[in-house]
């Protein structure tokens, strides 16, 4: 997986590529943790192939960091794959995604 | 005991003589009064000829007088002829009255009469002459006979005509009781019935008792020893009483004869019975048991012998890592013969499959052997074929057999082709082979005649068209094989109806699968992943398995082996067929997924709790999730089906 970072007026957006799974999730981790003094933060999945619980479990610490610093999170462009685990495990009502 | 024949005979016979007994008492009543009448008739006669006589000599003009001597000629005649009474009365035919002049009772007479004979002179007394008395009264008749009956008895009265000195005609009754004689008669002919019947009642019941001893209870005591002899098995029968030299010493000793001829031919027959049973298991021993065949192909058979053994054959051998043999084949006729031919050709078909011969091959060559020594012609229909497993394709060779069926996505082809005559008849008779390619989850159905010949209630065949329908219907979700399915489906056909012929089915399934060794590290996902990606599954199945895969085995990393000290062991298996099966099996800590209840979605914050949520991903994706702990291995199964619902 492959992750494209880029920061424009205070918002922060990363474009996923790839699979977000337990090999790979921990890449994401590594960002939440770097994320800071943003307003927003904007998960691109336009390229993501595929995620697993592992994947969700970041998208979610993600969400959480967001909060503690008070930022918007949002997640755009989710394919019908990926938009379908949201969907199988309720997480598409946790969050602001729009799909592709 | 019932005594139905002593009962029947006797009671109707009983009340039949009782019928003719009264006729016959009646006939004697009415016999015997007539006979008496007419001697009372003839006596009375004889009396008023007597007292005309006499009357006659009365020589007197004087009624008074006249009557007086009247009176002592019939006190005389009372007294000598045994007569009741003898009255004189004179009738007045225009005012229908009489008046009494003489009545002279018997001193025997037993009625009370003084107070009547006052009234009888009295003065006229009312009185309508009969049709006989104005015979007499007018002399047309000399005497009439006439029978009274007053309050006290009936009584016979001869009536005569007597002409008093003054001229007018008075009529003389001459009465005799009659009361007596009928009384006298009935007595005689009651003793008489009553001794009938007396001794007609004793001669029934000696009878019933001679029928119920010597017929209904040796009638009897037969009826329950064949119903005992019957029910008891044949066993412990114990013999009839064979001494008695009537009917039933005969019958008893042919049953006795009969009941032992039955006992050694039922224990002959149980004796063939059991060898039969012991044929049968040898034979169905010869048969590939059904288990999980792994060569790139999963195998199910089935056989219901229509008798305890039976002339149909399958079999399935793997030749080698690719090479799948599956064979099918129906001997003529049924029963013993059939059987043992079926083994000879069973065991040729494997011996020469086991040499790596084709189809064609296997069946030259079984042909030539079962000619060479067939002296019964008998002769067997067969179908072999060979899957190999690498390069996906069946290669087959027909002996006359029934056609049988490739199932491919739910559409049924008939094998058709490299049909050749039935094997056993003619030496070199040659074989020719097809080949046909069957991907993952195509399945070949083999069956023999039996399946189409199967008879429901009506004799009815179940016919090549049901069995087309059933096999294009059948959905590996039903949760059972197609051979089930179809053996299911003949079951409620024949609805408990006798078949005629053996049921033999079996089916080939091709399959890939792989199975690769991981160890529980997050990374070695990667060659889950490769394995699925680079399979045959459809695409659309590829991330949903992919992502089913590494729920589970993550999960298994993460808990299987976290008190495990010796060698860890994790396999990953992907299955396709009609369907896809992903597996894992480990030795870890014992943990059956399926028991625990999957969170329930409605109220779970998946935001808290990202623990759960790999298994909810993986159940929600497969169609079904199986466990089971075996051989010290956890063993999940996660079943999809790739057809569309």
């Amino acid at each position: 997986m492959t992750i494209n970072k880029s920061i424009e007026n205070n918002i922060l957006t990363l474009k996923l590529e790839g699979w977000l799974d337990t090999t790979t999730s921990e890449d994401l981790g590594k960002e939440i943790e770097k994320c800071e003094n943003v307003s927003s933060i904007i998960l691109d999945f336009d390229k993501l192939e595929y995620i697993s619980s592992a994947g969700l479990r970041q998208v979610v610490a993600f969400s959480k960091k967001a909060k503690s610093i008070n930022a918007d999170f949002a997640i755009i462009n989710a394919g019908f794959e990926v938009m379908s685990v949201f969907q199988l495990t309720q997480l598409d009502k946790k969050f602001k995604i729009s799909t592709k | 005991m019932k005594s139905v024949i002593a009962r029947k005979t006797i009671i109707p016979v009983f009340f039949l003589f009782l019928i003719l007994t009264g006729l016959l008492c009646l006939f004697n009543y009415t016999y015997v009064s007539n006979l008496i009448k007419g001697e009372r008739k003839n006596e009375l006669g004889q009396i008023s000829d007597y007292i005309i006589e006499r009357t006659e000599e009365f020589d007197t003009s004087d009624d008074t007088m006249f009557i007086n001597k009247f009176n002592e000629l019939s006190y005389s005649v009372c007294s000598s002829f045994d007569v009741d009474y003898i009255c004189m009365f004179e009738p007045d035919t225009e005012k229908d009255t009489l008046t009494y002049k003489s009545i002279v009772y018997s001193p025997s007479y037993k009625s009370d009469t003084s107070g009547t004979a006052d009234l009888f002179f009295n003065g006229p007394l009312n009185y309508a002459l009969r049709e006989e008395e104005i015979k007499v009264l007018k002399g047309t008749e000399k005497i009439s006979f006439v029978t009274y009956q007053n309050k006290y008895d009936i009584s016979l009265s001869g009536l005569i005509c007597v002409e008093l000195p003054s001229g007018s005609r008075t009529l003389v009754s001459i009465e005799k009781e009659f009361n007596a004689i009928s009384e006298q008669v009935n007595r005689i002919i009651r003793i008489q019935a009553e001794f009938i019947i007396a001794v007609f009642l004793l001669t029934c019941i000696l009878f019933y008792i001679v029928i119920r001893k010597y017929v209904s209870k040796p009638a009897g005591i037969v009826s329950n020893a064949m119903n005992n002899f019957v029910s008891n098995g044949h066993r412990n029968f114990t013999k009839m009483d064979e001494t008695g030299n009537d009917e039933f010493g005969l019958i008893n000793k042919s049953f006795n004869k009969m009941a032992e001829e039955l006992d050694a031919y039922v224990e002959n027959l149980s004796q063939q019975k059991a060898e039969i049973d012991v044929a049968s298991k040898i034979q169905i021993g010869l048969l590939p048991e059904e288990k999980n065949l792994y060569n790139g192909c999963r195998i199910r058979a089935f056989m219901k012998p229509a008798r305890n053994i039976g002339g149909d054959l399958y079999d399935y051998l793997e030749l080698d890592e690719e090479n799948t043999l599956v064979t099918i084949a129906d001997v003529s006729g049924k029963g013993v013969s059939a059987a043992v031919f079926m083994a000879a050709t069973l065991i040729i078909l494997r011996q020469f499959a086991r040499l790596k011969m084709s189809p064609q091959e296997i069946l030259i060559n079984t042909n030539n052997e079962l000619a060479k020594k067939n002296p019964l012609m008998l002769f067997v229909t067969a179908f072999v074929g060979i899957y190999n497993s690498r390069e996906k394709k069946l290669t087959y060779s027909n002996a006359g057999h029934n056609n049988p069926y490739l199932i491919s996505n739910g559409k049924i082809k008939t094998l058709d082709n490299a049909r050749g005559t039935v094997m056993g008849l003619f030496d070199d008779e040659q074989y020719i082979e097809e080949t046909v390619n069957m991907n993952p989850g195509d399945t070949l159905f083999l069956y023999t005649d039996g399946v189409n010949e199967a008879v429901n209630n009506n004799k009815e065949f179940f016919g090549i068209d049901r069995l087309e329908k059933f096999l294009s219907t059948y959905s590996p979700r039903n949760g059972i094989s197609l051979i089930k399915y179809i053996a299911n489906k003949l079951s409620e056909y024949s609805n408990g109806t006798e078949q005629n012929d053996d049921i033999t089915m079996l089916s080939l399934t091709a399959e890939d699968q792989t199975i690769i060794n991981l160890k529980p590290e997050n990374t070695d996902f990667n060659k889950i992943k490769d394995t699925i990606l680079s399979s045959s599954i459809p695409d659309k199945f590829k991330l949903k398995l992919c992502l089913a895969a590494e729920e589970i085995f993550v999960n298994i990393c993460s808990y299987a082996f976290e008190k495990s000290t010796g060698e860890k062991i994790l396999t990953f298996g992907l299955k396709t067929s009609d369907r896809i099966e992903v597996s894992f099996e480990d030795n870890g800590i014992p943990y059956n997924p399926t028991e625990n209840d999957l969170t329930d979605i409605e109220t779970y914050d998946a935001e808290e709790q990202t623990g759960g949520l790999g298994k909810i991903i993986a159940f929600g994706i497969a169609d079904s999730v199986r466990y089971e702990f075996k051989d010290g291995k956890n063993k999940l199964k996660l079943i999809k089906y790739t057809e569309t619902e």
